[in-house]
């Protein structure tokens, strides 16, 4: 049975994402406008480090593997951290899946 | 590290360095950008707070387009009518400019990077001051004579 961290996920093309001053802003290109005006998407920290590594080559197990050499946390937190930026970031289309 | 992991942002203050940093990448997908204009320069065609669609700039333009402008060091971002060109360099002026004032001096190519194709007003779309009659508003900005038209009609109000 294929579990959730199976998945592989990459970033949509109809978003650009850049980091200013820190921050990593998403802006949706949707019905062929890049509009700051209705909406754009911020990430926090841990976000922008998920984002970083959603690269539609690993899977979201690998991608845990790195966090955990890489943070300062318990395991099962990076855990849920993880499946939950990827279940927002797909719920609202800025990722889609590779599987 | 739990937390609200993507916040949903209406407004967002950048620089204008920034600001060419989202345009160009959004650009090098050949989209158009949207954004809210501050300032009074382009007066009473663009005001302040009216939402700008810039499409990519595509190597032409004509007299009388807005064109979006850098600046050499890249920091720096103008949106102004393009008044005349001839070789290599386009002139560009704010339509809210005196007859002297405000007159850059030309500008290369290579420093357009995009031409207003849209203007929003509380929700509505503008046409004027983008179609046929930018060619006469060109040559009226040329010698500053949309100012001098907009105080006497303030005048005479």
């Amino acid at each position: 049975m294929k579990s959730k961290l199976d998945g592989i996920y990459q970033h949509s093309c109809k978003v650009v994402a850049r980091e200013i001053e820190g921050e990593l802003i998403i802006v949706p290109i949707a019905s062929g406008i890049g509009d700051m005006e209705d909406a754009l998407f911020t990430l926090n920290e841990t976000g922008k480090a998920v984002w970083n590594k959603l690269d539609g080559k690993k899977t979201l197990k690998n991608i845990l593997s790195e966090l955990v050499s890489e943070f300062d946390a318990p395991a099962d937190e990076i855990k849920i951290d993880l499946l939950g930026i990827t279940e927002e970031l797909l719920k609202r289309k800025i990722l889609v899946s590779r599987t | 590290m739990t937390g609200d992991y993507i916040a949903l942002e209406k407004e967002l203050c950048i620089s204008n360095k920034d600001l060419i940093t989202l345009m160009q990448a959004v650009f090098s997908r050949g989209m158009p950008f949207k954004f809210q204009a501050k300032g009074f320069s382009m007066h009473p065609f663009i005001r302040n707070k009216d939402t700008l669609t810039i499409s990519p700039f595509k190597g032409k333009a004509r007299c009388g387009d807005i064109l979006t402008v850098v600046n050499h060091n890249g920091n720096g971002l103008v949106v102004h009518r393009l008044i005349k060109q001839n070789t290599g360099l386009h002139y560009i002026k704010g339509d809210n400019s005196g007859p002297f004032g405000n007159y850059n001096k030309g500008i290369l190519k290579n420093n357009i990077i995009g031409i207003v194709t849209g203007i929003e007003r509380n929700r509505k779309k503008i046409r004027i001051g983008l179609g046929p009659e930018r060619i006469i508003i060109s040559y009226l900005n040329r010698f500053g004579l949309i100012r001098l038209l907009l105080v006497l009609y303030n005048k005479l109000r």
